[in-house]
């Protein structure tokens, strides 16, 4: 199931996986997103939420802690791999379009 | 409280747009949300400000919850991080505002919202259509059975069609808000699919076809309440409107009751629902009582006097004894009766499908009681109506095998077809006439004569 649903991340999935490297909370999660891209991805609260209880649910972060109120989550092995295939993915998408598009303007 | 005021808002889980837009365009004219409920919505009055709202759904959100779940807690702490303040909620549906400019949206990503809303979807919206669907499905059933049981009675009853027609409209909107709904959810999908966003759905024939669907429900509904008002007694009437209003109010009161006392959700719902059960018998066993004691269906029109009857040394009973004017009496069919208690009743019931008025002339149970009489006119409307209530009136349960109609010379009555009933081989005093365009029933205690079939002809203008 999780394989089929998350067959490519999305870029919000992509950096939530990314921050979660280290333990962090959704909050924490939704600010460093922004930091990290300069405010080109933000995560609203409501999609965060979905993606979180998602992720859980399907084992790719795990839920660590609460700490006043506040749910810790940290990325599982599952999730590295997603987070690996995501890079070959688009490691892929990236040499292809300079061998085919780069590389065919040069011809 | 003046600064307090109630709203009606129709509002339609998958129009989330609609609602948002109306909170916006009443917070610019200082009216803000406070609460809202499944159909009443409180709003307090303040200065005009630029507000946005957004309403979203949270699966886990219910009105029997006692508090706010720690997942909610969470759900609360990532809306506010983003500058979203939480307003009110009703069972899934969350309402949060926001005065800041420059805004996070509360969704970016159409395709986990949509997720989502269908995930709530499938909680709360569709059991709770396909029960409503179901019942009025079943109670369309039962009034079709009434129909079969007795055609006349039904198509000549007002109320019983206004409310058989009200229950068609109720569940033909019901399928149409689940069809739009699947239809809004196919839309989305394919629009999130080559990378858009969930359709907009405050399409204007949406709105018009609500605005008919619910003109033409309260036209009904005010038709009926309306008709029963000019039919029946007045405490009556009363009693069967408040019967709705009355056991909401039971459920909710019983609701917030637990919710205060911080019952657990299920046992909030099981109580709650529980006694909504048992607060609809009582009612139900209340209006019963009442109908037995004073009568419902009473004609207003008709004058009567009551007597106190004895049946024997110790039972007495009450008989209403009425003196409307009737085309034919005993008086004309049997010569002068001088009699104290005899009751001329008459009752015309006009509907779309058929006229129909029934007469009768009749008395307290005496052993020296006078010949009682009761004769029916039908007219139907409509060739089907006709065919119908032939059908209907020539009808002998197999049970009834001592019994037969037997056909009559046209000639006697003037008649297309006539029929007269036979007990067991005798010839009795009941007779069904059809004209052209209306039938005639007469129910004597002997068979007519020659003498007083003329008079018959003569009185009821055959």
């Amino acid at each position: 199931m999780a394989r089929e649903k998350y067959q490519s991340l999305t870029e919000q999935m992509f950096y939530i996986l990314i921050c979660l490297r280290q333990e962090n909370c959704g909050v924490d999660i939704m600010k460093k997103v922004e930091e990290l891209t300069n405010g080109r991805v933000i995560i609203g609260p409501g999609t965060l939420y979905s993606l979180l209880d998602n992720f859980v649910k399907e084992k790719i972060i795990l839920e660590t802690k609460i700490e006043n109120r506040k749910k810790n989550y940290v990325i599982t092995k599952l999730g590295t791999e997603m987070l690996e295939k995501e890079y070959l993915r688009v490691t892929i998408l990236k040499n292809d379009y300079e061998m085919l598009v780069k590389g065919g303007e040069q011809q | 409280m003046k600064d307090k005021t109630k709203r009606i808002m129709n509002f339609r889980f998958d129009r989330y747009e609609d609602a948002e837009s109306k909170l916006e365009k009443l917070a610019s004219k200082g009216i803000f949300l406070e609460e809202c409920g499944s159909f009443l919505w409180t709003f307090r009055k303040g200065v005009p400000k630029k507000v946005k709202y957004t309403v979203t759904y949270f699966s886990e959100g219910s009105v029997f919850n006692p508090d706010n779940s720690d997942n909610q807690q969470t759900y609360f702490d990532y809306a506010k991080a983003a500058g979203w303040n939480f307003v009110t909620q009703f069972n899934q549906m969350q309402i949060f505002c926001s005065e800041a400019d420059n805004l996070i949206p509360f969704e970016t990503d159409e395709k986990e919202k949509l997720n989502n809303i269908k995930r709530c979807m499938k909680k709360s919206f569709l059991p709770s259509m396909i029960v409503l669907i179901l019942v009025f499905v079943l109670n369309l059933i039962l009034q079709f059975n009434s129909f079969q049981s007795n055609p006349i009675d039904y198509m000549s009853d007002y109320s019983l069609l206004l409310s058989s027609s009200m229950m068609v409209v109720a569940t033909i909107y019901q399928i149409y808000s689940l069809l739009t709904y699947f239809l809004w959810l196919k839309r989305s999908e394919k629009s999130i699919a080559l990378g858009g966003d969930c359709e907009k759905n405050s399409n204007i024939v949406y709105k018009i076809v609500d605005i008919i669907f619910l003109v033409f429900l309260f036209g009904i509904l005010g038709y009926l309440f309306f008709y029963l008002a000019y039919k029946t007694s007045g405490f009556g009437l009363i009693l069967s409107i408040a019967q709705i209003p009355i056991l909401m109010i039971v459920f909710w009161s019983s609701i917030k009751y637990f919710k205060r006392k911080k019952a657990s959700a299920t046992k909030n719902k099981v109580i709650s629902f529980a006694i909504l059960i048992i607060a609809s018998f009582a009612y139900l066993g209340l209006l019963m009582t009442f109908i037995m004691r004073f009568g419902f269906g009473i004609s207003n029109e008709s004058n009567y006097r009551t007597v106190n009857w004895k049946l024997s040394e110790t039972e007495s009973y009450e008989y209403r004894l009425y003196s409307d004017e009737i085309p034919l009496t005993s008086e004309d069919l049997y010569g002068p009766i001088d009699y104290n208690y005899y009751s001329y009743e008459r009752k015309s019931d006009n509907t779309f499908f058929i006229f129909k008025s029934a007469y009768r002339q009749d008395s307290p149970p005496a052993k020296d009681a006078p010949p009682q009489i009761e004769y029916e006119m039908l007219v139907p409307q409509f060739d089907f109506v006709y065919r119908l209530t032939k059908e209907y009136l020539l009808e002998i349960p197999e049970w009834r095998d001592n019994t037969t109609f037997e056909l009559i010379d046209n000639k006697k009555f003037d008649t297309v077809e006539a029929y007269q009933r036979y007990y067991e081989d005798t010839p009795t005093g009941e007779y069904i006439l059809f004209f052209e365009d209306r039938i005639i029933l007469l129910r004597m205690e002997e068979p007519l004569n020659t003498n007083q079939i003329s008079i018959i002809k003569e009185k009821l203008q055959i």
